[in-house]
């Protein structure tokens, strides 16, 4: 499985990488916000989780830092402030080039304890539930933040989870009517099928597979592209070891068979 | 003292502040607006000290292994002591500080997604030992994974008639189970809501 | 006075409520209605036998949720598994460990262990090491119970409530050193697959409600599981006249579901 794993990504082999409607309908719905508005960037993913929505979530404030808007990133656990100010960090330079800066075009407003609550509480009232970003400056002198009161403020709500969509859902979708885009890990995929088919989710990005897709939407070449060789072989390999798995069983532990082969034999 | 342990009392006060919420939900009226976000303020600064709770409360208890020296009581200590280091750390040079961000993105951004990558070589082991076609249901099971792990393979969706039948799959059986989950989950979910604003839920009101 | 879009959630909140709320009174009142067998829990007695045959471990735990959260009836309904098996644990003189992962239903826990071996007059066999927090972190739990199952030989592996991406890791490592397993989740269906396949036994979504509200012998939780089955009920009629209308280009009904 190493062996496997680390071969595509010391020597890549281009594979092919046909783009998924899914991906497709979130990078048009990002496309779509219209420019002077705000987009919400909720974030609920564990930290062993970071890396399958990484290269996703980079392309994503990409695109973001590319047209007239602005984002504003909300974590609702402890680890996810850090690592967004690492992706944004991966993305200072882009945002340079556009002409954006932190403030005025993006803010990160850190963790907001509570889950559900939070969500509900932050829905309800943005500044009194994030009165001050992450580094404690108030959001007062805060420009991206301007004009901000609930989330029916939101033009759209992009939110990058490695956990159930359902609670973004009741207290978002369901309450205000929001827009919003899953950026999940693909093993969730299943369990959003229906919130896209209903609407209530726009669009979803499946792990890095799915950001492999968006860079190349966003002909912006970055990690997920690098690793989909590995996840191809990665994937192939556990298909061939679940057919060679019950191959092995039929001619060793199956009995009917087991005793027809002994039967021949003797 | 004793009157204020009376468990009647916090059932009535969870009882008053959930319904005013769903009350508020439900109908447009300021006043139960600028309360609900009252209530709301209020249990995301209590939801904020149940986190300092958790980190207490671990420290209680890796600190009583290690004192007692129980089994890999250095372990424990160990743990109190990178606990209290990036507690330290964090209040005294801020988070956004160099040294606070080195031991973030070298130590806890590592050591998080390699515990998560051991489940890969788990999922071979399964892959390989259990997912056998013992019944029709297994032998079903079998063939939709083959088929939604191929066309999770970015090259594995360019087989002909594999995406289409695995998005298939996933769009229609799966969607229609999953649907029937989330309606389970949710009518379960008011169940809790109930319970626990009857003061009837098995540790919250015990 | 109602806020627009939500008269039908409203009306539907008070049908579901008002199911729930009259089948706990009734419960409460004595009339506890009855639940069919779930196979998985019948398997837990065979479960702890064996173990105890084989002078083997039984290892429980409860998921790796909460008490605040959505995941809470699931950790409850864990709990519950925890006080049933340390019942047949002590009757037996079985070895139990249970492992936890967040603070705050290590309490629970020891409580209901504790007062499962004193109920079958065997408190002196109780130790407070029987119930273990060993980590915050999900894959902490898993690491943990891993080196346990090795190092105790663990023989019966009983895992009921909620648990993500660590469930196949346990699933497989308890596979490996030859347990008996009983699983079963509810509200993350993605790690069911797993359990399937790998699990002896497996108890699917309302199941482990069930098994909780059984094992607890609550009245009010038994009425309120059954109190939920009127609004599926309902529900599924919906869904059928939905299809019947949706096919006859009538929508009425999703107009009415707007209101």
């Amino acid at each position: 499985m190493f062996i496997v794993l680390v071969i595509p990504v010391v020597r890549p082999l281009g594979l092919p990488l046909p783009i998924s409607d899914m991906t497709r309908e979130s990078y048009q719905a990002v496309e779509n916000v219209p420019s002077g508005s705000s987009v919400m960037i909720p974030v609920y993913i564990s930290i062993g989780l970071w890396p399958e929505v990484e290269p996703g979530t980079i392309v994503m404030l990409k695109h973001l830092l590319r047209k007239p808007v602005k984002f504003m990133i909300v974590c609702w656990a402890a680890d996810e402030p850090k690592l967004m100010e690492g992706a944004l960090a991966k993305v200072a330079d882009f945002a340079r080039e556009n002409n954006k800066k932190y403030g005025v075009d993006y803010v990160n407003l850190g963790f907001i304890p509570g889950m559900e609550t939070a969500m509900a509480a932050f829905a309800k009232d943005v500044p009194a539930t994030a009165p001050a970003d992450t580094y404690g400056t108030p959001i007062s002198q805060l420009p991206a933040m301007s004009g901000i009161k609930t989330a029916k403020d939101f033009a759209l709500i992009l939110y990058i989870t490695g956990s159930d969509v359902a609670a973004m859902i009741r207290q978002y979708v369901s309450a205000y009517g929001s827009k919003m885009v899953a950026f999940a890990t693909i093993g969730w995929v299943p369990s959003f099928t229906p919130y896209l088919s209903s609407g209530q989710l726009v669009g979803l990005v499946p792990g890095v597979t799915g950001g492999a897709q968006y860079e190349l939407l966003m002909k912006s070449p970055g990690a997920g592209l690098a690793t989909t060789d590995a996840l191809s072989l990665g994937f192939i390999y556990l298909v061939i070891l679940a057919i060679l798995g019950n191959i092995m069983w039929q001619y060793t532990e199956r009995p009917s068979l087991r005793t027809k082969t002994s039967k021949e034999m003797s | 003292m004793s009157a204020l342990k009376r468990r009647e009392i916090w059932i009535t006060i969870t009882a008053i502040c959930g319904l005013l919420v769903i009350f508020e939900y439900f109908f447009a009226i300021q006043a139960a607006k600028d309360l609900s976000v009252l209530i709301q303020g209020w249990a995301v600064t209590i939801a904020g000290f149940a986190v300092g709770l958790g980190l207490v409360n671990l420290g209680v208890i890796h600190i009583k292994r290690f004192t007692r020296r129980d089994a890999n009581w250095y372990l424990s200590g160990w743990l109190v002591f990178v606990m209290l280091l990036v507690v330290v750390l964090g209040l005294t040079l801020t988070p956004s500080s160099p040294t606070y961000t080195w031991i973030f993105q070298n130590v806890y951004a590592v050591v998080g997604p390699t515990m998560w990558s051991l489940l890969g070589f788990y999922i071979a082991s399964a892959s390989f030992r259990a997912l056998r076609a013992r019944t029709l249901e297994a032998g079903l099971l079998l063939v939709s994974a083959v088929l939604l792990m191929l066309v999770q393979a970015p090259v594995g969706a360019l087989i002909p008639y594999v995406p289409s039948i695995a998005y298939w799959i996933r769009d229609v059986p799966n969607t229609a189970g999953m649907r029937a989950i989330i309606l389970g989950t949710a009518v379960g979910a008011i169940g809790l809501g109930i319970r626990t604003l009857l003061g009837q839920e098995r540790g919250y009101a015990t | 006075m109602i806020a627009t879009g939500r008269v039908f959630q409203l009306l539907a909140l008070l049908f579901v409520s008002g199911s729930i709320f009259y089948f706990i009174s009734r419960a409460q009142k004595g009339k506890v209605p009855k639940l069919r067998s779930i196979a998985g829990l019948t398997a837990i007695r065979e479960a702890v036998g064996r173990a105890t045959e084989m002078g083997g471990t039984v290892m429980l735990i409860p998921g790796i949720g909460g008490l605040t959260t959505v995941e809470a009836p699931e950790t409850v309904a864990g709990v519950s598994v925890i006080g049933y098996v340390s019942s047949l644990a002590a009757r037996y003189g079985t070895k139990v460990v249970s492992l936890i992962r967040m603070p705050e239903v290590v309490p629970l826990a020891e409580e209901t262990m504790k007062a499962a071996f004193q109920k079958e007059g065997k408190l002196e066999s109780y130790n407070p090491e029987m119930v273990r927090f060993v980590s915050g972190d999900q894959w902490g739990v898993a690491t943990a119970a891993m080196g346990i199952m090795h190092r105790e030989k663990v023989a019966a592996n009983i895992m009921i409530g909620f648990f993500a991406g660590e469930a196949l890791a346990l699933a497989e490592a308890a596979a490996g050193v030859g347990a008996i397993q009983i699983a079963g989740t509810a509200t993350n269906t993605t790690q069911l697959p797993w359990f399937a396949t790998i699990c002896d036994y497996v108890l699917f979504g309302e199941e482990v409600y069930a098994a909780g509200a059984v094992l607890s012998e609550n009245p009010q939780q038994i009425g309120s599981l059954v109190g939920q089955d009127p609004p599926k009920m309902v529900a599924f009629g919906l869904i059928l006249l939905g299809i019947v209308l949706h096919l006859l280009s009538i929508d009425w009904l999703a107009k009415l579901m707007k209101w």
